[in-house]
């Protein structure tokens, strides 16, 4: 039996710009909207946490935008 | 630094206080003779119990007194005490790596008791594997939040 690699996937968002977007709401606003702590919008902004889809869905519902604005996929071809 | 961060920081420095104490007069109840003889088995008993109770309540203690302090020092009337899905994803994989170890100390243990070694050395291979998986499981946590997960 072979074994495929995984390929390496990222998760991309624009939290950042959207924030600025919004009246510049802060990291902390936006995580007391989606009911998480600050420290994770800050990983999840970095892409540095991939976060669930229930947690994305909640993000782009604070944004009042479509989910595939907030994040988008993308695959590592290395 | 978010607050289960800290608070992992105080379940690391409270379990090596624990566990400092418990090795520390276990030692000294060694030397004495204590585990020696008929009585040894309860003896062995009651220097857990010690150890299972006295980490409880330290550790209740320390973090009421650490949520009190931190309610103080950040002068937040309504401390974020929200735990997240990203928090939970850190605690799972943190206690992971600490059942592996407490597991590889738990077998380690039956080898010794295997080897013949006494009940004395066979508990405590166990109660220090609890001890590093314990470290292990509060050092893991403090290196996820710090490095992003």
């Amino acid at each position: 039996m072979s074994k495929t690699a995984l390929p390496k996937r990222q998760v991309n968002n624009n939290i950042r710009r959207l924030r600025f977007d919004n009246d510049e709401m802060t990291q902390k606003q936006l995580a007391e909207i989606v009911g998480v702590t600050r420290q994770t919008i800050v990983a999840i902004e970095n892409a540095k946490y991939a976060p669930s889809l229930e947690l994305a869905f909640l993000i782009a519902l604070a944004f009042n935008t479509p989910i595939e604005d907030v994040f988008s996929y993308v695959k590592d071809e290395e | 630094m978010p607050y289960q961060e800290k608070s992992a920081i105080i379940s690391v420095f409270v379990g090596v206080i624990i566990f400092a104490l418990y090795f520390y007069f276990t030692w000294q109840n060694f030397q004495s003779g204590l585990f020696e003889g008929a009585d040894a088995g309860a003896q062995i008993g009651r220097s857990i119990l010690w150890l299972i109770g006295g980490g409880i309540i330290l550790n209740i203690i320390a973090h009421i007194g650490f949520s009190i302090i931190h309610a103080i020092v950040t002068n937040d009337q309504k401390p974020s005490f929200v735990v997240d899905e990203r928090d939970k994803l850190i605690e799972l994989l943190s206690l992971r790596f600490a059942y592996y170890i407490f597991g590889a100390g738990f077998l380690i243990s039956m080898i010794a008791l295997a080897l013949n070694q006494s009940f004395f050395i066979v508990f405590n291979i166990i109660i220090f594997s609890a001890f590093i998986a314990s470290l292990v499981e509060g050092l893991m946590q403090i290196f996820l939040y710090r490095r992003g997960f």
